[in-house]
C-alpha cells in the first residue's frame, strides 16, 4: 500500500472530516476504541463497525484503500480467533473488534495529515512513546511498499505463480525474512534522516484550527453515543440483550445517509 | 595549483591529525578517519585530509563502496569516528551535532525516505519547523526555496506521488530552507534532466558565490567541470588518493584509472589528442571553451 495513496487522501480531501479539528478525531478515536473494548456483543460491534463505514463513506476517501488496510489487524485477529476463540461466536467478535479498531484508526489516518496526529500525541506521551509511534507509523507504510516490491521481485524472479503453494509460501517466507532484516536499517536510517532535518524530541506542527465546531461536536457526541452504549450493554447485559437487535439501526441509517449523499455528490 | 598526489607524507595517523591546524576558512576536514560497519565491512578514508573551505564547490568521486557516503555521514555526525578526525565548524558533529545543525542543509541519495511530511510546502517547511520558527518565517523560507528551485506549482501536492527529478527538487529546496552554509550533497543529479541539471549548477555556482560550501559525492562525471570547483577522488580501499581542481583532477589520467573512474568526454578527447601531438591545446572540459580551443588549434 503506497504511503503517497494514505498522504493524498489525508492532505487533499475537503470533507466535514478532513476539516474537523484533528484533537477532536483523536478524542473521538479514543472513544470507539474504548467502545469496541468494552462490549463483548456481536450486535453492538457490528453497529460500531457500520457507523465507522458511515464515516468512511462521508469522508469520500477511497474505500477500497480504506478496508484494505482495516483488514489487516482482521486478518490476524482472525488467525488468532481460529487458534484460541472457544466458540464461533467468539470468533467473529475477535475479528470485529480487530476490524473496529482498523477501521477507527484508518479513518483518523485517512482524513488528518500524519504530523497533525502525532504532534498532539507526543505532548501528553513519553519522548521515547512519541518517537516509536511516529516511527512506526512511518516504517509501516515504507515496509508495505518494500513487501510490495520484493513479492513483485519473488514473483519474477523464481516464477511462482497461484497454482504452486507450496513454492509460493517457501518465497513468501524468504521475502518476509528479507523485509524483517531491513526494518531494522530502515528505522535507523529514519531516525537519522529525522534528526540531519531538525527532529529533536517530539514533532513540531501547526495544528490546524477547528474550521467547524458543529462538526467537532457531533463527531465526539457521535463517539460519545457508542461508548455509552458499549457500556450500557455491558453492565446491563441480561435485560438489554434482547434489544441489541436495534443497535445497528441508527448505524445503518447512517451507513445510507452517507450513501445517498456521496452518490449525489460524484 | 597542482593536484596533490598521494604519498607517504600525507599518511596521517590518528596522533597526527590531532595536531591539524584548521586552514583560513576551513568548515569541514575529514582526516584518516576509520569506521568499521556491523557487517565488518571497515571503511578507511586515510591519504590526503578531506578540507572544504567557505565557499567551495567540492565533488566527491570513486568507485562504488570506496566510501564516499561513509564521508559525508561521518560529515553529517551520523556515524562517529574510530579512529581519525573529522571537523564541522570545528567541531566534531557527532558530538555537538545540535551546535552546528541549523548550518548544515542535506540532500541524502534515497530521497523517499528523505521526504517526510505529506504535502511538498510541508515538507520544505520541516526543518525550519522543528527549529522552532514562526509560522510566517516558515511560509516566508518555504516560498523562497520553492522559487530557489523552480518548484512553486508543486506546493501542494503530494511529493511520493512525484518523479524522481521532482522529489530530488524538493528535497533540495527543504535543504536549502534555512539557507545553511554548508550543503551535503550524496548523488545530487540523479534523476535530473539535462534542464534541471543546468539549472542545478547554476544555483550551486550562485550558492557558492554567496559564502556556500556545498560537498557532493557524485558518479556523474560529466557534470563534475560545471557543478564543482575541486574535487577529491578516492580508491576502491578508500584512500583519498587525488585533489584539484577538475582539470587538474581529470588530467590524471593513471590515478582515475586505478579508482575505476573514466574521465569526462572532452577531458580524455583531449588527452587523446595530446598523447598523438604534444602541440594540442590544454584540456577545456566545457564545450564552447573546448570548441574555441580547437578552432584556434586547427588554424
Amino acid at each position: 500500500m503506497h504511503i503517497g495513496a494514505v498522504d493524498q487522501a489525508a492532505t487533499l480531501g475537503t470533507s466535514w472530516l478532513h476539516r474537523s479539528w484533528p484533537i477532536a478525531k483523536l478524542v473521538a478515536f479514543a472513544l470507539v476504541l474504548a467502545a469496541a473494548m468494552v462490549t463483548w456483543n456481536l450486535l453492538v460491534l457490528l453497529g460500531i463497525v457500520v457507523l465507522l463505514s458511515a464515516a468512511i463513506v462521508s469522508s469520500r476517501v477511497k474505500p477500497g484503500l480504506a478496508f484494505t488496510l482495516a483488514a489487516y489487524p482482521a486478518f490476524f485477529a482472525a488467525v488468532f480467533a481460529l487458534a484460541s476463540a472457544p466458540d464461533v461466536l467468539s470468533g467473529f467478535v475477535i475479528v470485529l473488534k480487530a476490524l473496529a479498531a482498523g477501521l477507527a484508526a484508518v479513518t483518523v489516518a485517512l482524513t488528518t495529515p500524519y504530523p497533525q496526529i502525532f504532534a498532539p500525541v507526543q505532548r501528553v506521551v513519553p519522548g521515547i512513546v512519541g518517537d516509536a509511534l511516529l516511527m512506526t507509523y512511518r516504517s509501516t507504510f515504507l515496509l508495505l511498499d518494500k513487501f510490495a516490491n520484493l513479492m513483485t521481485a519473488v514473483r519474477l524472479r523464481s516464477g511462482v505463480s497461484v497454482g504452486q503453494p507450496v513454492r509460493a509460501a517457501r518465497a513468501t517466507t524468504q521475502a518476509l525474512g528479507g523485509l524483517l532484516l531491513y526494518s531494522f536499517d530502515l528505522s535507523q536510517r529514519d531516525y537519522d534522516i529525522m534528526r540531519v532535518r531538525g527532529y529533536q524530541d517530539r514533532l513540531r506542527v501547526a495544528v490546524h484550527p477547528s474550521t467547524s465546531r458543529a462538526a467537532d461536536a457531533v463527531l465526539v457526541a457521535t463517539t460519545l453515543a457508542a461508548l455509552a452504549t458499549s457500556l450500557l450493554w455491558r453492565i446491563a447485559a441480561d435485560s438489554l440483550n434482547p434489544y441489541s437487535w436495534l443497535v445497528p439501526i441508527p448505524a445503518l441509517f447512517a451507513l445510507l445517509a452517507a450513501l445517498v449523499s456521496s452518490r449525489r455528490k460524484s | 595549483m597542482t593536484a596533490d598526489r598521494n604519498v607517504a607524507a600525507h599518511n596521517h595517523t590518528h596522533e597526527h591529525a590531532h595536531e591539524i591546524e584548521p586552514v583560513p576558512g576551513e568548515i569541514v576536514r575529514v582526516s584518516c578517519v576509520r569506521h568499521s560497519y556491523d557487517d565488518g565491512t571497515s571503511v578507511h578514508l586515510c591519504g590526503l585530509d578531506f578540507v572544504a573551505t567557505r565557499g567551495q564547490r567540492i565533488a566527491v568521486l570513486g568507485p562504488n563502496g570506496a566510501g564516499k557516503t561513509t564521508m559525508l555521514y561521518h560529515i553529517l555526525g551520523l556515524l562517529r569516528a574510530q579512529e581519525g578526525i573529522v571537523r564541522v565548524f570545528g567541531v566534531d558533529p557527532s558530538e555537538e551535532w545540535p551546535a552546528i545543525r541549523k548550518r548544515i542543509g542535506v540532500v541524502l541519495q534515497n530521497v523517499d525516505e528523505q521526504i517526510l511530511a505529506p504535502t511538498v510546502a510541508d515538507d520544505v517547511g520541516f526543518s525550519p519547523r522543528q527549529y522552532g520558527l514562526s509560522e510566517a518565517e516558515v511560509a516566508l523560507r518555504v516560498d523562497r526555496a520553492l522559487a530557489l528551485m523552480g518548484i512553486e506549482e508543486l506546493r501542494d501536492r503530494v511529493p511520493h506521488n512525484l518523479s524522481g527529478g521532482e522529489k530530488r527538487k524538493v528535497a533540495m529546496a527543504g535543504a536549502l530552507v534555512m539557507e545553511p552554509e554548508l550543503l551535503v550533497l550524496d548523488e545530487p543529479f540523479e534523476g535530473l534532466d539535462p534542464a534541471a541539471r543546468t539549472m542545478m549548477g547554476k544555483l550551486l555556482r550562485e550558492l557558492a558565490a554567496g559564502g556556500t560550501t556545498v560537498v557532493m559525492s557524485t558518479h556523474d562525471i560529466d557534470s563534475v567541470p560545471e557543478m564543482a570547483d575541486y574535487a577529491y577522488v578516492m580508491g576502491p580501499d578508500g584512500h583519498i588518493a587525488l585533489s584539484g581542481t577538475p582539470a587538474e583532477v581529470f588530467s590524471s589520467a593513471d590515478i582515475l584509472a586505478a579508482g575505476n573512474i573514466r574521465p569526462p568526454v572532452l577531458a580524455e578527447l583531449f588527452m587523446r589528442l595530446r598523447q598523438s601531438d604534444p602541440d594540442a591545446p590544454e584540456p577545456a572540459l566545457g564545450v564552447a571553451e573546448a570548441a574555441e580551443a580547437l578552432l584556434k588549434w586547427r588554424g
